[in-house]
């Protein structure tokens, strides 16, 4: 008897909270799992504004778009895929969430959104003709600098900057304008909990660079990897063609982002030599290397020191460091530089760029990065940013001791960035 | 998520890409009734793929002790931790979910992390025997203490796990043999495929700083030869050739006979649902539940066959092939005294008689004047 009772119990619950229409607890699952890509009545963000959306779609359709906007692409739903076209094809990730909990993000949504107006415009499917052929023959949209909380202002700066002074006075001249960050939970895999808050931003203007100086808490510094290990990491996003703004998570198909990104274990390289087996685990012991016989020492046929991977590349064991043989830029093994030039045209498109001219410098001290990354711009490669006085620029910061890594990052939405007069 | 059809679980099941078949999947059966652990494969391995700076701890096949053995350490309790229910129907029907199924939010698949300890110890549990010995066991009835050895390479698996979690994928299975590969130049090293490989077949290099995984021996076998760890296995425990599960099972394909035919050799930890094509002939004299946990439902039926595998002379000239050729067997006959393999373009290529003649000599041997042994 028991068996059918139960599910009895769970049914009038989730009936009974359903129409509770709990709107705090719908604020609160939806500042945690919409509000990355979703505003209520600010306009678009990463998807779209959800004002009024309850007033546009009924329960049903909202609650199946939630679950699995896939899905509903897939199986050809006029408007899911009209959005998903409309959005760059960005996929709005599936949504574990309970029929009650769904109530409560409409409920809230609702409650923040206006009434709907009394309908005396035309019907909707004539005008949205209308729009598609309005958007073919106008000018680009114009691009809102309105984000007043997100502004960073750039000084501009005759010298030269050096990425390693990270207390020249021309620092200490700059505006500092402190971003928040939040927990990717956009693509997969997500990161599951933030432990960085924001990240405070110093901008430097010099013909055809762009220096920036962040710094951001961080209890522990990470410089190693390893199976198990994460470092420390840190990039810069800026859009390549400021007249069309991409996407600021990793940019969009047809929208480019020109990224510099600088890892601690980069710096370590440069700081130090490239990071071989022996600074990892300095106990470890090989019998023989193939191909690095000759390297033995003869009378106790053991190695008498490390053969080290910067030596390895020169011999006819090259081949047996796959990452390094393929040209993988992660594998490099003379790093003059701790940062890297890569462009984005969405999630899992990061490509390093040919040419690499950024730079870079970080130090850690007291529980607190501090990281300056100069970046190249204007200078007429197709790759990198280019821009008049004003530009977006978005950030990301990897906390390796919380095992931070690829899309398992903190991200801030595009700044405005003016550059000064 | 799309719903793919596992054929090991016998049910659709999500995945998150479509469902891409290879032409033909590359297909291993291993007898670990046969196996003696003498780590042959595994240094055959080890000296051809990943001899080089960084991959001193990666073990594209090893060879561990049952039940106390494993590589890296624990790692399939810790992804049986990761699965809750596992139970199977009565007409072998999966009922419990697979790593791709109630995912963690923000998660493609279930996964764990191996730490670099895990990784410490190739041969932690080595020879080691469930339960003690009493005195005098040993030397009467069957023993009741146990143990096995289980040798493990990448699956090469129809929905693989490694491959579901990139987020760059940089990962990918070869359209003309199902082969697994992980993009030596697009990686970036995120670790996210050692994460998601339940069986813990994809490593992280610490010195090119991206993951590596076991490429079954490709060069060879687009030339048309069994992968190294096969080749020199002194046991002749292992086959490697092709299977087709979009089309009906070939009676005289060695590997669809023994696999979905006789089903004899079956998958290792199925619940998985990654469904791997590395098909073990489960050990005939470990207990049961172990059994039943390790390769499904099918136990006690490839068990049954393997005691009278004897009177089946099509399945007994299929395993008389196992490493007796370099070359991949496509097709075979069981002719009167010998099994006869063929390769792709059905040139016959292996040729293993059912008993190994006799060849008996005098035990006086005129021509050198002295006695002689003969020595089967």
């Amino acid at each position: 008897m028991k068996k059918i009772i139960f599910p009895a119990i769970i049914i009038c619950t989730a009936f009974w909270n359903g129409y509770s229409q709990n709107t705090a607890m719908g604020e609160k699952i939806f500042k945690t799992t919409c509000s990355p890509c979703h505003h209520i009545g600010k306009g678009k963000l990463v998807g779209p504004d959800l004002s009024g959306v309850t007033y546009r779609r009924t329960e049903k359709w909202l609650g199946s778009f939630i679950r699995s906007s896939q899905t509903m692409i897939k199986n050809n739903d006029a408007a899911a895929v009209k959005l998903f076209n409309e959005f760059n094809k960005l996929v709005m990730p599936d949504q574990n969430l309970s029929d009650t909990q769904i109530k409560d993000i409409l409920a809230y949504i609702k409650a923040n959104s206006p009434a709907p107006a009394i309908k005396t415009q035309a019907p909707s499917a004539p005008k949205e003709k209308q729009t598609t052929n309005v958007a073919k023959s106008a000018p680009p949209p114009v691009i809102e600098w309105v984000h007043a909380e997100h502004q960073i202002k750039a000084i501009r700066s005759a010298e030269g900057i050096d990425p390693k002074s990270l207390n020249a006075d021309i620092w200490k001249n700059a505006p500092a304008k402190k971003i928040p960050v939040a927990a990717q939970k956009v693509a997969y895999p997500n990161l599951h909990k933030a432990t960085v808050d924001e990240i405070t931003v110093k901008t430097v203007y010099r013909e055809n660079q762009l220096a920036f100086l962040i710094e951001w808490n961080d209890s522990s510094k990470n410089t190693e990897v390893d199976a198990d290990k994460f470092c420390d990491q840190l990039a810069v996003q800026l859009p390549v063609d400021v007249n069309d703004i991409p996407n600021y998570m990793m940019g969009n198909q047809g929208g480019k982002v020109h990224i510099v990104h600088w890892k601690a274990i980069w710096q370590e390289d440069c700081e130090k030599g490239f990071r071989d087996v022996l600074d990892l685990h300095p106990n470890m012991w090989v019998d023989v290397y193939p191909g690095l016989e000759s390297y033995l020492d003869r009378s106790k046929r053991i190695y008498s020191q490390d053969i080290h991977a910067e030596l390895i590349v020169e011999t006819s064991a090259f081949g047996t460091m796959p990452g390094t043989y393929s040209k993988n830029p992660m594998s490099l093994i003379k790093r003059k530089v701790p940062v890297e030039e890569a462009n984005a045209e969405g999630f899992g498109t990061l490509a390093t760029q040919e040419t690499q001219s950024a730079s870079g410098w970080g130090e850690w001290r007291e529980g607190k990065w501090r990281v300056c990354i100069i970046i190249p711009v204007n200078t007429g490669n197709i790759f990198k940013a280019s821009f008049k006085d004003k530009t977006k620029v978005a950030f990301a910061v990897w906390d390796g001791g919380n095992q931070n890594i690829g899309g398992r990052k903190h991200y801030t939405q595009w700044a405005d960035l003016f550059i000064e007069k | 998520m799309s719903k793919v059809f596992n054929t090991q679980l016998k049910r659709e099941m999500n995945y998150p890409y479509e469902d891409a078949k290879p032409k033909k999947q590359i297909t291993y059966v291993f007898d670990t009734n046969k196996c003696i652990a003498c780590q042959t494969c595994t240094v055959a391995c080890k000296t051809t793929w990943t001899s080089g700076k960084g991959e001193e701890t990666i073990f594209f096949n090893n060879v561990e002790t049952k039940p106390y053995g494993g590589y890296p350490q624990k790692w399939d309790v810790n992804t049986l931790k990761e699965l809750k229910d596992q139970q199977w129907d009565s007409n072998g029907v999966y009922k419990g979910q697979t790593v791709f199924e109630e995912t963690a939010a923000g998660e493609r698949v279930n996964g764990w992390r191996p730490t670099e300890r895990n990784y410490a110890y190739p041969n932690i549990g080595e020879d080691e025997v469930l339960g003690t010995l009493d005195k005098g066991a040993f030397f009467s009835g069957i023993h009741n203490v146990w143990m096995f050895y289980l040798a493990r390479i990448c699956n090469h698996c129809s929905y693989p796990a490694c491959l579901a979690a990139c987020p760059r994928k940089a990962i990918y299975k070869r359209e003309e043999d199902g082969i697994v590969l992980i993009d030596q130049s697009r990686c970036r090293g995120y670790k996210e495929c050692v994460k998601a490989c339940p069986y813990k077949k994809t490593f992280y290099n610490m010195v090119t700083r991206v993951s590596e995984k076991c490429i079954g021996c490709y060069p060879l076998i687009e030339k048309g030869e069994q992968p190294r760890c096969v080749t020199t296995c002194i046991g002749k425990i292992r086959m490697q050739g092709f299977m087709e599960d979009t089309k009906a099972p070939r009676k005289d394909n060695p590997i669809d006979m023994i696999v979905r035919i006789r089903q004899l050799a079956l998958p290792l930890y199925p619940q998985f649902g990654t469904q791997p094509n590395v098909y073990y002939v489960p050990p005939i004299h470990v207990p049961k539940d172990f059994l039943y946990q390790m390769f499904g439902p099918g136990v006690d039926k490839a068990i049954e066959i393997y005691r009278n595998m004897k009177d089946d002379r099509e399945l007994l000239a299929a395993f008389l092939l196992f490493g007796n050729t370099p070359k991949i067997i496509h097709s075979y006959r069981a002719e009167e005294n010998f099994a006869v393999g063929y390769n792709e373009r059905g040139d016959e290529v292996v040729r293993v008689p059912y008993s190994e003649p006799v060849f008996m000599r005098p035990h006086w041997d005129e021509t050198h004047q002295t006695y002689r042994h003969n020595t089967p």
